[in-house]
Protein backbone atom coordinates (compact mmCIF):
# COMPACT_ATOMS: atom_id res chain seq x y z
CA UNK A 1 0.00 0.00 0.00
CA UNK A 2 1.33 3.28 -0.61
CA UNK A 3 1.12 6.85 1.00
CA UNK A 4 -1.29 9.23 -0.22
CA UNK A 5 1.66 11.80 0.18
CA UNK A 6 0.76 15.22 2.80
CA UNK A 7 -0.14 18.49 1.06
CA UNK A 8 1.00 21.80 2.71
CA UNK A 9 -2.76 21.93 4.34
CA UNK A 10 -2.73 18.47 5.85
CA UNK A 11 1.03 18.86 6.94
CA UNK A 12 -0.61 22.30 9.10
CA UNK A 13 -3.54 20.51 10.04
CA UNK A 14 -1.15 17.79 11.37
CA UNK A 15 1.93 19.80 13.39
CA UNK A 16 -1.77 21.99 14.58
CA UNK A 17 -2.94 18.65 16.34
CA UNK A 18 0.59 18.06 17.20
CA UNK A 19 0.94 21.49 19.34
CA UNK A 20 -2.66 21.26 20.58
CA UNK A 21 -3.43 17.97 21.82
CA UNK A 22 -0.17 15.87 21.74
CA UNK A 23 1.68 13.63 20.01
CA UNK A 24 -0.91 10.32 19.94
CA UNK A 25 -3.46 10.94 17.26
CA UNK A 26 -6.05 9.46 19.95
CA UNK A 27 -5.90 12.35 22.27
CA UNK A 28 -6.81 14.27 18.77
CA UNK A 29 -10.26 15.07 18.41
CA UNK A 30 -12.48 12.68 16.22
CA UNK A 31 -12.96 14.49 13.28
CA UNK A 32 -8.93 15.81 13.18
CA UNK A 33 -8.08 12.20 14.02
CA UNK A 34 -10.27 10.89 10.69
CA UNK A 35 -8.90 13.57 8.67
CA UNK A 36 -5.23 13.85 9.28
CA UNK A 37 -4.29 10.66 11.63
CA UNK A 38 -3.22 8.50 8.57
CA UNK A 39 -0.38 11.69 8.08
CA UNK A 40 1.12 11.83 11.95
CA UNK A 41 3.90 10.05 11.43
CA UNK A 42 4.36 11.98 7.90
CA UNK A 43 8.92 12.23 7.60
CA UNK A 44 7.83 16.45 7.21
CA UNK A 45 6.18 16.50 10.77
CA UNK A 46 9.00 14.46 12.48
CA UNK A 47 10.56 17.36 14.73
CA UNK A 48 7.09 18.44 15.61
CA UNK A 49 6.02 14.73 16.57
CA UNK A 50 9.59 14.57 18.53
CA UNK A 51 8.38 18.04 20.44
CA UNK A 52 5.00 16.57 21.18
CA UNK A 53 6.05 13.46 22.41
CA UNK A 54 8.64 15.09 24.67
CA UNK A 55 6.18 17.55 26.52
CA UNK A 56 3.20 14.61 26.82
CA UNK A 57 6.36 12.53 28.52
CA UNK A 58 6.86 15.60 31.18
CA UNK A 59 2.72 15.51 31.72
CA UNK A 60 2.71 12.28 32.14
CA UNK A 61 5.38 12.68 34.68
CA UNK A 62 3.30 14.98 36.56
CA UNK A 63 2.15 13.81 40.45
CA UNK A 64 -1.00 11.80 39.68
CA UNK A 65 -3.50 13.24 42.05
CA UNK A 66 -4.44 10.85 45.23
CA UNK A 67 -7.97 9.61 45.49
CA UNK A 68 -10.16 11.57 46.90
CA UNK A 69 -10.00 11.00 50.76
CA UNK A 70 -12.85 9.42 52.03
CA UNK A 71 -12.90 11.90 55.31
CA UNK A 72 -13.87 14.61 52.13
CA UNK A 73 -17.10 12.01 50.79
CA UNK A 74 -18.02 11.94 54.04
CA UNK A 75 -18.11 15.97 54.65
CA UNK A 76 -19.44 16.51 51.18
CA UNK A 77 -22.20 13.91 52.44
CA UNK A 78 -22.69 15.65 56.01
CA UNK A 79 -22.78 18.92 53.72
CA UNK A 80 -25.84 17.57 51.80
CA UNK A 81 -28.01 16.36 54.69
CA UNK A 82 -27.58 19.76 57.06
CA UNK A 83 -28.43 21.36 53.65
CA UNK A 84 -31.46 19.74 52.95
CA UNK A 85 -33.95 21.04 56.15
CA UNK A 86 -32.94 24.51 54.77
CA UNK A 87 -33.56 23.66 51.10
CA UNK A 88 -37.01 22.24 52.11
CA UNK A 89 -37.40 25.90 54.69
CA UNK A 90 -36.82 27.57 50.63
CA UNK A 91 -39.17 25.83 49.15
CA UNK A 92 -41.60 27.19 51.98
CA UNK A 93 -40.74 30.47 51.91
CA UNK A 94 -41.01 30.77 48.48
CA UNK A 95 -44.84 29.75 47.96
CA UNK A 96 -45.81 31.75 50.82
CA UNK A 97 -44.16 35.11 49.14
CA UNK A 98 -45.28 33.72 45.84
CA UNK A 99 -48.78 33.31 47.05
CA UNK A 100 -48.86 36.67 49.18
CA UNK A 101 -47.64 38.55 46.04
CA UNK A 102 -50.79 36.86 44.23
CA UNK A 103 -53.35 37.90 46.14
CA UNK A 104 -51.58 41.09 46.62
CA UNK A 105 -51.52 42.05 43.52
CA UNK A 106 -54.94 40.96 42.65
CA UNK A 107 -55.10 42.26 39.05
CA UNK A 108 -53.31 39.73 36.62
CA UNK A 109 -52.45 43.02 34.29
CA UNK A 110 -50.15 44.14 37.41
CA UNK A 111 -48.61 41.05 38.31
CA UNK A 112 -45.91 41.01 36.11
CA UNK A 113 -44.83 45.08 37.17
CA UNK A 114 -45.43 44.20 40.83
CA UNK A 115 -43.29 40.71 40.90
CA UNK A 116 -40.77 42.43 38.82
CA UNK A 117 -40.70 45.47 41.51
CA UNK A 118 -40.41 43.02 44.30
CA UNK A 119 -37.63 40.77 42.71
CA UNK A 120 -35.79 44.65 41.75
CA UNK A 121 -36.33 45.59 45.97
CA UNK A 122 -35.05 42.37 46.97
CA UNK A 123 -32.14 42.38 44.66
CA UNK A 124 -30.93 45.89 46.33
CA UNK A 125 -31.53 44.27 49.86
CA UNK A 126 -28.80 41.15 48.78
CA UNK A 127 -26.85 43.40 46.61
CA UNK A 128 -26.57 45.89 49.99
CA UNK A 129 -25.33 42.98 52.15
CA UNK A 130 -23.03 41.69 49.32
CA UNK A 131 -21.22 45.04 48.65
CA UNK A 132 -18.23 44.62 50.52
CA UNK A 133 -15.87 41.71 48.99
CA UNK A 134 -15.58 38.70 51.74
CA UNK A 135 -19.22 39.31 53.77
CA UNK A 136 -20.58 36.27 53.02
CA UNK A 137 -24.81 36.41 53.15
CA UNK A 138 -26.92 35.67 56.29
CA UNK A 139 -28.92 32.49 56.08
CA UNK A 140 -32.28 34.74 55.36
CA UNK A 141 -30.30 37.04 52.84
CA UNK A 142 -29.35 33.14 51.06
CA UNK A 143 -33.44 32.67 51.65
CA UNK A 144 -34.14 36.20 49.90
CA UNK A 145 -31.31 35.72 47.04
CA UNK A 146 -32.87 32.67 46.39
CA UNK A 147 -36.31 34.07 45.86
CA UNK A 148 -35.35 36.59 43.39
CA UNK A 149 -33.30 34.26 42.01
CA UNK A 150 -36.04 31.75 41.06
CA UNK A 151 -39.21 34.59 40.48
CA UNK A 152 -36.60 36.28 38.05
CA UNK A 153 -36.08 32.77 36.06
CA UNK A 154 -39.84 32.11 36.68
CA UNK A 155 -40.90 35.22 35.18
CA UNK A 156 -38.58 34.75 32.70
CA UNK A 157 -39.41 31.63 31.87
CA UNK A 158 -35.88 30.56 31.82
CA UNK A 159 -34.62 26.91 32.98
CA UNK A 160 -31.78 27.48 35.49
CA UNK A 161 -28.78 24.70 33.93
CA UNK A 162 -25.67 26.54 34.47
CA UNK A 163 -23.73 27.54 37.58
CA UNK B 1 -29.47 14.61 40.45
CA UNK B 2 -33.26 15.19 40.61
CA UNK B 3 -33.52 12.90 43.80
CA UNK B 4 -30.93 14.33 45.30
CA UNK B 5 -32.60 17.98 44.56
CA UNK B 6 -35.87 16.57 46.30
CA UNK B 7 -34.25 15.28 49.26
CA UNK B 8 -32.91 11.65 48.63
CA UNK B 9 -30.03 11.20 50.19
CA UNK B 10 -29.02 7.96 48.74
CA UNK B 11 -29.04 9.71 45.50
CA UNK B 12 -26.93 12.69 47.29
CA UNK B 13 -24.31 9.90 47.94
CA UNK B 14 -24.16 8.18 44.37
CA UNK B 15 -23.62 11.62 43.15
CA UNK B 16 -20.45 11.77 45.77
CA UNK B 17 -19.25 8.24 45.01
CA UNK B 18 -19.19 8.81 41.27
CA UNK B 19 -17.82 12.15 40.51
CA UNK B 20 -15.68 13.39 43.85
CA UNK B 21 -12.42 11.76 42.59
CA UNK B 22 -12.65 13.66 39.57
CA UNK B 23 -13.49 16.63 41.19
CA UNK B 24 -10.95 16.39 43.49
CA UNK B 25 -8.42 15.61 41.44
CA UNK B 26 -9.01 18.39 38.81
CA UNK B 27 -9.02 21.00 41.67
CA UNK B 28 -5.51 19.13 43.32
CA UNK B 29 -4.03 19.53 39.47
CA UNK B 30 -4.98 23.18 39.57
CA UNK B 31 -4.34 24.25 43.17
CA UNK B 32 -1.38 22.37 44.06
CA UNK B 33 -1.96 20.98 47.59
CA UNK B 34 -4.14 18.29 49.19
CA UNK B 35 -6.39 20.67 51.59
CA UNK B 36 -6.92 23.54 48.90
CA UNK B 37 -7.61 21.00 46.76
CA UNK B 38 -10.28 18.97 49.45
CA UNK B 39 -11.55 22.64 49.93
CA UNK B 40 -12.23 23.09 46.35
CA UNK B 41 -14.35 19.94 45.52
CA UNK B 42 -16.26 20.78 49.07
CA UNK B 43 -17.36 24.39 47.58
CA UNK B 44 -18.15 22.46 44.23
CA UNK B 45 -20.89 20.55 45.76
CA UNK B 46 -22.27 22.53 48.00
CA UNK B 47 -23.10 24.89 45.02
CA UNK B 48 -24.18 21.91 43.33
CA UNK B 49 -26.85 21.21 46.53
CA UNK B 50 -27.66 24.67 46.96
CA UNK B 51 -28.88 24.40 42.96
CA UNK B 52 -29.69 20.91 42.87
CA UNK B 53 -33.36 20.83 42.98
CA UNK B 54 -33.89 23.27 40.06
CA UNK B 55 -31.34 20.97 37.52
CA UNK B 56 -33.45 20.14 34.92
CA UNK B 57 -31.81 17.17 32.65
CA UNK B 58 -32.45 19.00 29.56
CA UNK B 59 -29.03 21.00 30.41
CA UNK B 60 -25.73 20.29 30.87
CA UNK B 61 -24.54 16.53 31.81
CA UNK B 62 -24.41 16.66 36.21
CA UNK B 63 -20.61 15.99 35.42
CA UNK B 64 -20.02 19.03 33.24
CA UNK B 65 -22.26 21.02 35.41
CA UNK B 66 -19.71 20.12 38.57
CA UNK B 67 -16.43 20.52 36.12
CA UNK B 68 -17.82 23.69 35.12
CA UNK B 69 -18.42 24.46 39.09
CA UNK B 70 -15.38 23.37 40.28
CA UNK B 71 -13.15 25.61 37.47
CA UNK B 72 -15.10 28.35 38.79
CA UNK B 73 -14.05 27.33 42.17
CA UNK B 74 -10.46 27.10 41.46
CA UNK B 75 -9.92 29.90 39.83
CA UNK B 76 -11.47 32.00 42.38
CA UNK B 77 -8.99 30.54 44.77
CA UNK B 78 -6.44 31.25 42.65
CA UNK B 79 -7.11 35.21 42.01
CA UNK B 80 -7.57 34.93 46.09
CA UNK B 81 -4.29 33.46 46.65
CA UNK B 82 -3.02 36.26 44.28
CA UNK B 83 -4.95 38.93 46.18
CA UNK B 84 -3.23 37.78 49.67
CA UNK B 85 0.32 36.87 48.16
CA UNK B 86 1.08 38.41 44.77
CA UNK B 87 4.99 38.09 45.19
CA UNK B 88 4.56 34.88 46.92
CA UNK B 89 5.48 31.66 44.98
CA UNK B 90 2.78 28.97 44.61
CA UNK B 91 2.60 26.82 47.63
CA UNK B 92 4.66 23.56 47.86
CA UNK B 93 3.00 20.63 46.73
CA UNK B 94 2.06 17.95 49.14
CA UNK B 95 3.79 14.83 48.70
CA UNK B 96 1.01 12.18 47.33
CA UNK B 97 1.48 8.88 48.39
CA UNK B 98 3.38 7.05 46.21
CA UNK B 99 1.53 4.57 43.38
CA UNK B 100 2.89 2.44 40.81
CA UNK B 101 3.43 4.97 38.24
CA UNK B 102 5.18 7.43 40.50
CA UNK B 103 7.84 4.71 41.88
CA UNK B 104 10.27 5.39 39.06
CA UNK B 105 9.80 9.38 38.74
CA UNK B 106 12.18 11.44 40.73
CA UNK B 107 10.91 13.89 43.30
CA UNK B 108 13.21 16.83 41.16
CA UNK B 109 12.00 15.90 37.96
CA UNK B 110 8.17 16.45 39.00
CA UNK B 111 8.41 19.13 40.74
CA UNK B 112 10.13 21.16 38.32
CA UNK B 113 7.19 19.48 36.03
CA UNK B 114 4.55 21.55 38.07
CA UNK B 115 6.11 24.37 39.00
CA UNK B 116 6.55 24.83 34.77
CA UNK B 117 2.67 24.00 35.09
CA UNK B 118 1.60 26.13 38.11
CA UNK B 119 3.24 28.97 36.27
CA UNK B 120 0.90 28.48 33.00
CA UNK B 121 -2.11 31.34 32.75
CA UNK B 122 -4.87 29.40 35.02
CA UNK B 123 -6.88 28.99 32.00
CA UNK B 124 -4.54 27.34 30.04
CA UNK B 125 -3.26 24.87 32.62
CA UNK B 126 -7.63 24.11 33.07
CA UNK B 127 -7.65 23.30 29.89
CA UNK B 128 -4.38 20.72 29.42
CA UNK B 129 -5.84 19.01 32.77
CA UNK B 130 -9.08 19.00 31.15
CA UNK B 131 -7.61 17.34 28.12
CA UNK B 132 -4.62 15.72 29.26
CA UNK B 133 -5.03 14.39 32.41
CA UNK B 134 -8.81 14.35 32.49
CA UNK B 135 -9.27 12.88 29.41
CA UNK B 136 -12.16 15.06 27.87
CA UNK B 137 -12.94 15.71 24.38
CA UNK B 138 -12.05 19.20 22.59
CA UNK B 139 -15.90 19.43 22.81
CA UNK B 140 -16.65 18.51 26.60
CA UNK B 141 -13.55 20.64 27.78
CA UNK B 142 -15.21 23.46 25.71
CA UNK B 143 -18.25 23.25 26.86
CA UNK B 144 -16.35 23.33 30.70
CA UNK B 145 -14.65 26.32 30.21
CA UNK B 146 -17.36 28.25 28.48
CA UNK B 147 -15.20 28.15 25.14
CA UNK B 148 -15.26 27.60 21.77
CA UNK B 149 -13.88 24.79 20.27
CA UNK B 150 -11.30 27.28 18.71
CA UNK B 151 -10.26 29.33 21.88
CA UNK B 152 -9.84 25.91 23.32
CA UNK B 153 -7.44 24.57 20.95
CA UNK B 154 -5.89 28.08 21.05
CA UNK B 155 -5.61 27.50 24.91
CA UNK B 156 -4.10 24.54 24.95
CA UNK B 157 -1.39 25.21 22.32
CA UNK B 158 -0.39 28.33 24.06
CA UNK B 159 -0.77 26.37 27.36
CA UNK B 160 1.79 23.50 26.23
CA UNK B 161 4.11 26.10 24.01
CA UNK B 162 4.41 27.93 27.29
CA UNK B 163 5.22 24.60 29.32
CA UNK B 164 7.91 24.07 26.88
CA UNK B 165 9.88 27.29 26.98
CA UNK B 166 9.61 26.96 30.92
CA UNK B 167 11.32 23.74 30.73
CA UNK B 168 13.68 24.75 27.78
CA UNK B 169 16.19 25.29 30.11
CA UNK B 170 15.84 21.62 32.01
CA UNK B 171 15.07 19.67 29.18
CA UNK B 172 18.26 17.65 28.69
CA UNK B 173 18.44 17.00 32.33
CA UNK B 174 14.98 16.20 32.24
CA UNK B 175 14.77 14.01 29.19
CA UNK B 176 18.20 11.79 30.55
CA UNK B 177 16.58 11.25 33.54
CA UNK B 178 13.29 9.91 32.27
CA UNK B 179 15.78 7.55 29.73
CA UNK B 180 17.83 6.74 33.11
CA UNK B 181 14.39 5.53 34.61
CA UNK B 182 13.42 4.15 31.37
CA UNK B 183 16.34 1.80 31.23
CA UNK B 184 16.56 1.03 34.65
CA UNK B 185 12.57 -0.05 34.35
CA UNK B 186 13.94 -2.27 31.43
CA UNK B 187 16.87 -3.75 33.28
Amino acid sequence: MTRQPASTDRLEAVKRCFEAYGADPARWPEKERAAYGAFADADETAQARAEAETLDGFLGAATAPPPAPDALKARIIAQYQSLEPRLSERRGALSAISAGLMRFFDQRALLPAGALAGVAGLGVFVGALTAQPGVSLTPEAEVYAYIEDAMTLSLLGMEENVE
Amino acid sequence: MRRAGRGDRAAASMLVEKHTDKIYAVCFRMLGARHAAEDAAQETFLRLWRHAERWRPQGAKVETWLYRIAMNVCLDQLRKRKREAPEEAAPERADPAPGPDQAYFDGERRFAIEVALEALPARQRMAIILCHHQEKTNIEAADIMGVSVDALESLLARGRRGLREKLAPMRDNLLGRMSDDASTRIN
